[in-house]
């Protein structure tokens, strides 16, 4: 990454034949449409020459700084692209369940996202929640406190173990094959 | 690999917290890898990574990279071939437009040659170069002029100070304590204290003719007792005097046997704590 941050073109060829893969996947995931990943793919490898700087490998290996910004990226994307309810817009609306999602998720229920579909559908329906509003809706996890009315550290807790077992349930499935 | 969750632990909000808890941290982890803390609780996991043992930094790193290499439930699409010129291309235009946005710091620092074999003989370079000497002989004047100014705050205000301090310790030991600290007999000491708290000293000054002192104690710590004891030269240790630091500066006389005043070591220490001042 140092030689990313200097601009070395041959460093950022390296970097992209490393993981591009990786980032392409998490972008169709998100975005489920392969003009717009490959646009945020672009954005994204863009973004990690700005900040290569930043990248500490005491605190992260390569691999957790490059995925960590291409979920930040993702993230950011989803936030300007959805139009979201307000609170109170939100509340006013589905009263009927918190649960309910107020917007569609950005994760189509194709073949190529059957997986995590299926995986999500093991989840509680707590967990399963804030996944889809703070990963795949890009609510910040104080609206999706204030959607669910449960409190930050027990959304964020929710959150966390659903990521996990999420994970577990792909290591299962990979090794069941 | 992950430790358990503790129910309580998570349950609280965290913008109270100051450093997570291990456990904390490791769900936390989580949520970083996944980019979603907000920059304030981001700023906060990183600050209580750094303070973590080594042992939980490494979970973390660990837990962390293989969060970001699963694939298990990511679509198997693959990017197309002609995706990667066009990163290339989008990197390489952004540097060039960064580079062009700061080619005028360019041509000050250390790429100056460099620079100039590009830009050496433009008028735009000519004007840079002359825009940011001025400017840096303007900082320099201004700079100059800056430090004088300061220098004479700080004269005026340590004269002020020196009065003000000047006019308590008259109020407190009497206006003879000019004279006494004046006086050729009279030995004057510092003493602070050895924890390497540097708040505060006490001045402890003794006429060794006459056998009385003062002692004065400046920017003590509320309410803190001090007592000033002397060790003669044959080991034999006895209080001076004890103040209490009921205000900013404090101080007291005290009387002695002249005979047991030379050779001895003055010490101090907190009447309540026992710590040590040398």
């Amino acid at each position: 990454m140092r030689r990313v941050a200097l601009g070395e073109e041959d460093a950022v060829a390296e970097l992209y034949d490393r993981y591009c893969a990786l980032v392409f996947k998490l972008s169709i995931q998100f975005l489920s449409n392969n003009a717009e990943a490959e646009d945020a793919v672009q954005e994204i490898f863009v973004r990690l020459w700005k900040t290569a700087d930043r990248f500490d490998p005491r605190k992260a290996k390569l691999v957790t700084w490059v995925m960590l910004i291409t979920r930040r990226h993702l993230i950011d994307r989803i936030r300007k692209k959805t139009v979201r309810p307000k609170h109170q817009e939100f509340t006013e609306q589905h009263e009927v369940s918190a649960t309910e999602s107020p917007i569609p998720s950005n994760i189509s229920i194709d073949e190529r996202n059957a997986h995590l579909w299926e995986a999500l559908q093991t989840l509680s329906e707590m967990q399963r929640t804030v996944i889809e509003r703070a990963y795949f809706q890009g609510f910040t996890l104080r609206e999706v406190s204030r959607q669910l009315d449960a409190p930050l550290g027990t959304v964020k807790s929710a959150l966390s173990r659903g990521l996990l077992r999420l994970r577990e349930r792909g290591l299962k499935d990979a090794t069941s094959i | 690999m992950l430790l358990p969750f503790d129910e309580t632990a998570t349950s609280n909000t965290m913008t109270h917290e100051t450093t997570y808890n291990p456990k904390r941290l490791l769900e936390l982890a989580v949520l970083d890898a996944h980019g979603l803390l907000e920059p304030i609780e981001s700023d906060l996991f990183n600050r209580s990574f750094h303070d973590a043992p080594a042992a939980i930094q490494d979970e973390i790193k660990l837990l962390q990279e293989d969060l970001a290499l699963d694939t298990s439930l990511l679509p198997t699409d693959m990017p197309p071939q002609s995706l990667r010129k066009k990163v290339l291309d989008a990197v390489a235009e952004t540097a060039d437009k960064e580079a062009q946005r700061l080619a005028p710091i360019a041509l000050i620092g250390a790429r100056a040659s460099a620079a100039q074999a590009k830009f050496g003989s433009s008028k735009q370079a000519v004007f840079w170069r002359t825009a940011a000497i001025v400017l840096f002989g303007i900082s320099v004047v201004l700079g100059v002029i800056t430090l004088d100014t300061q220098r004479k705050a700080n004269q005026i205000a340590k004269i002020a100070i020196n009065a003000s301090t000047n006019n308590a310790l008259f109020e407190m030991v009497g206006s003879d304590f000019a004279n006494f600290v004046g006086n050729p007999y009279c030995h004057v000491i510092r003493l602070e204290r050895k924890d390497g708290n540097t708040n505060g000293y006490l001045r402890v000054a003794v006429n060794e003719r006459f056998g009385n002192g003062y002692v004065i104690g400046i920017d003590l710590e509320d309410n803190e007792e001090i007592i000033i004891q002397g060790t003669t030269q044959s080991g034999e240790t006895f209080e001076l005097t004890r103040i209490t630091a009921d205000s900013p500066i404090v101080g007291c006389k005290f009387d002695l046997d002249p005979s047991l005043v030379a050779g001895m070591t003055i010490t101090a220490f907190d009447a309540k704590t026992g710590k040590r001042w040398v």
